[in-house]
């Protein structure tokens, strides 16, 4: 951190926040992820994963484990600033 | 001066007006030659392009150019002739005349009447990203094929270019559909990361660019950025190859510089035949315009502006007397019959809003009041969901639709649908016999 004119500045800047991808042709809609990480993933009508905002740190354990349990390898857990 | 300086006063003078990748056709009303060819425009010349600071000074006049992607997406060829070059490992070219998109016509008549330009052009974007090899890409069974290989082995290269023809299908001409056919005889989008200009054909950094984007850089090559841009716009320079259909008097390819309005480059095609209703504009994965919007110029401000985009460059006049809601409903079940089937918004959702929008057509969805709505919150669902933009075309092509067409879906939801649904479709391409069933 610097000091400049009195306000700090951050100079280090932080990782980017973690985010899931699902891969639209590996998801075979099991919906396992929706059931383990409710606060970013969803389903969509047809079962299909639907990701929604940033993993926050709270979750970053169950993000994990949605990972881990996709039958389809599906699911990436990332670091970047966009989800699809 | 020495005698072996090439004298520039035998150096031709760059096309001027209009007619520019189709200037040898318009100058004489046919194919030319290659010596026709390179007495028309000169040499392609690439040895002023030596060396690694040549290349570099290639992609540097290429995106100083401004030439924007003909393939749909618009996007600064410069750019991505940059993007393969800095990638790691020996690139590859590959030049897409496939023109999946039913409503285009432009890349087989380019492929047909200036086979030379798309050949140089490839060998240009071969030169500038280091590629050994090119692949020229068109549907099976194209014509234009034949011409092509022709006119690709008139041309003395180290850079072996190949014509392929690849399986027919909307999808299959997307950029990373066209590299995996070609490193595993699989026709079918592929998910990204990674895009194909990293890991495209055979794993390599891979060029996939529209044949008349090829063509522009055979000439951008040889008469510069500023020449390029004494067409056009600032934003779209140079000039278009536009297919214009439907009700207009003489349906075809034609040539314009970026910023005719839509009606100025209807004249160029003769004409509205009768009242028009709406324009679509960009291709079936493209957006309707009210027929007012054709004071637009046809540019990507000027399409972005009436909340269109230039898409694959297809201009098709839709009639006062014919039914927007019904035609839009023909298109949807034919892209949902295109899809590769591999993710399911899109496997699953293009035939859902199909199905809503047929429902709609019909007037049934004046018996399910629900319809509208589910269709807005389908299309929010589907977007951006796809392996690739397929989808989200659909979702595009639908969205217009129920703007442009408000007034008349209201009518068909109330169980009055218009007069004209009965009839048979007026888009080109949806006719019986080829391909769609109209049957409804």
């Amino acid at each position: 951190m610097t000091t400049q004119g009195g306000s700090v500045r951050r100079t280090i800047s932080e990782p980017a926040p973690w985010l899931l991808r699902v891969d639209p042709i590996l998801c075979r809609a099991h919906g396992l992820c929706a059931e383990l990480v409710p606060e970013v993933i969803d389903l969509d009508e047809w079962g299909y994963a639907k990701i929604h905002g940033q993993v926050a740190p709270l979750v970053l354990a169950e993000a994990r484990a949605a990972v881990a349990a996709c039958p389809t390898l599906a699911l990436r857990l990332v670091r970047g600033q966009r989800s699809r | 001066m020495s005698r072996r300086t090439p004298s520039p006063v035998t150096a031709p003078a760059p096309p001027s007006g209009s007619w520019r990748l189709l200037s040898g056709w318009a100058g004489s009303g046919r194919r030319e030659t290659y010596s026709e060819h390179l007495a028309r425009f000169g040499a392609l010349p690439l040895a002023a392009y030596g060396g690694a600071a040549g290349r570099q000074r290639l992609v540097e006049t290429v995106t100083a150019s401004g030439l924007r992607g003909r393939g749909g997406a618009g996007f600064p060829t410069g750019h991505k002739l940059a993007a393969v070059a800095s990638s790691r490992g020996r690139a590859v070219v590959v030049g897409n005349g496939c023109e999946g998109e039913p409503s285009s016509r432009k890349d087989r008549i380019l492929a047909e009447y200036a086979p030379h330009l798309v050949v140089e052009g490839a060998l240009v974007a071969a030169h500038a990203t280091g590629a050994g090899e090119v692949h020229l890409c068109m549907h099976q069974g194209a014509p234009a094929t034949a011409v092509l290989a022709e006119a690709a082995a008139a041309h003395r290269s180290r850079v072996n270019v190949a014509v392929v023809q690849v399986p027919g299908g909307f999808v299959a001409s997307e950029e990373s559909a066209l590299a995996n056919y070609l490193t595993r005889q699989d026709s079918r989008p592929t998910s990204k990361p990674p895009r194909v200009f990293e890991a495209g054909v055979g794993g390599r950094p891979t060029l996939v660019s529209n044949f008349e984007s090829l063509a522009n850089l055979a000439l951008i090559a040889r008469f510069g950025p500023a020449w390029f841009r004494s067409a056009g716009t600032a934003e779209s320079p140079g000039t278009a190859l536009i297919t214009v259909d439907g009700a207009v008097r003489h349906p075809g390819v034609v040539e314009v510089p970026y910023g005719l309005t839509l009606a100025e480059v209807m004249g160029a095609a003769g004409g509205p035949t009768e009242a028009l209703q709406a324009l679509l504009v960009g291709g079936y994965a493209g957006h309707w315009v009210p027929a007012g919007a054709a004071a637009a110029p046809l540019s990507h401000a000027g399409l972005a502006a009436v909340g269109a985009a230039v898409g694959v460059g297809s201009v098709i006049a839709l009639p006062a007397a014919a039914c927007g809601v019904v035609e839009t409903a023909l298109v949807l079940r034919y892209l949902a019959g295109e899809s590769a089937k591999q993710c399911g918004p899109c496997m699953f959702g293009l035939p859902a809003i199909a199905a809503d929008f047929a429902a709609l057509a019909t007037g049934a969805a004046g018996r399910d009041p629900q319809v509208s709505q589910r269709l807005r919150r389908r299309l929010g669902e589907i977007d951006g969901r796809g392996a690739c933009a397929h989808p989200d075309g659909a979702v595009r092509l639908a969205d217009s639709a129920m703007r442009t067409f408000e007034a008349d879906l209201r009518e068909h939801l109330a169980g009055r649908p218009c007069g004209y649904a009965g009839q048979l479709p007026r888009l080109p391409l949806l006719q019986p016999g080829n391909g769609v069933v109209v049957a409804r």
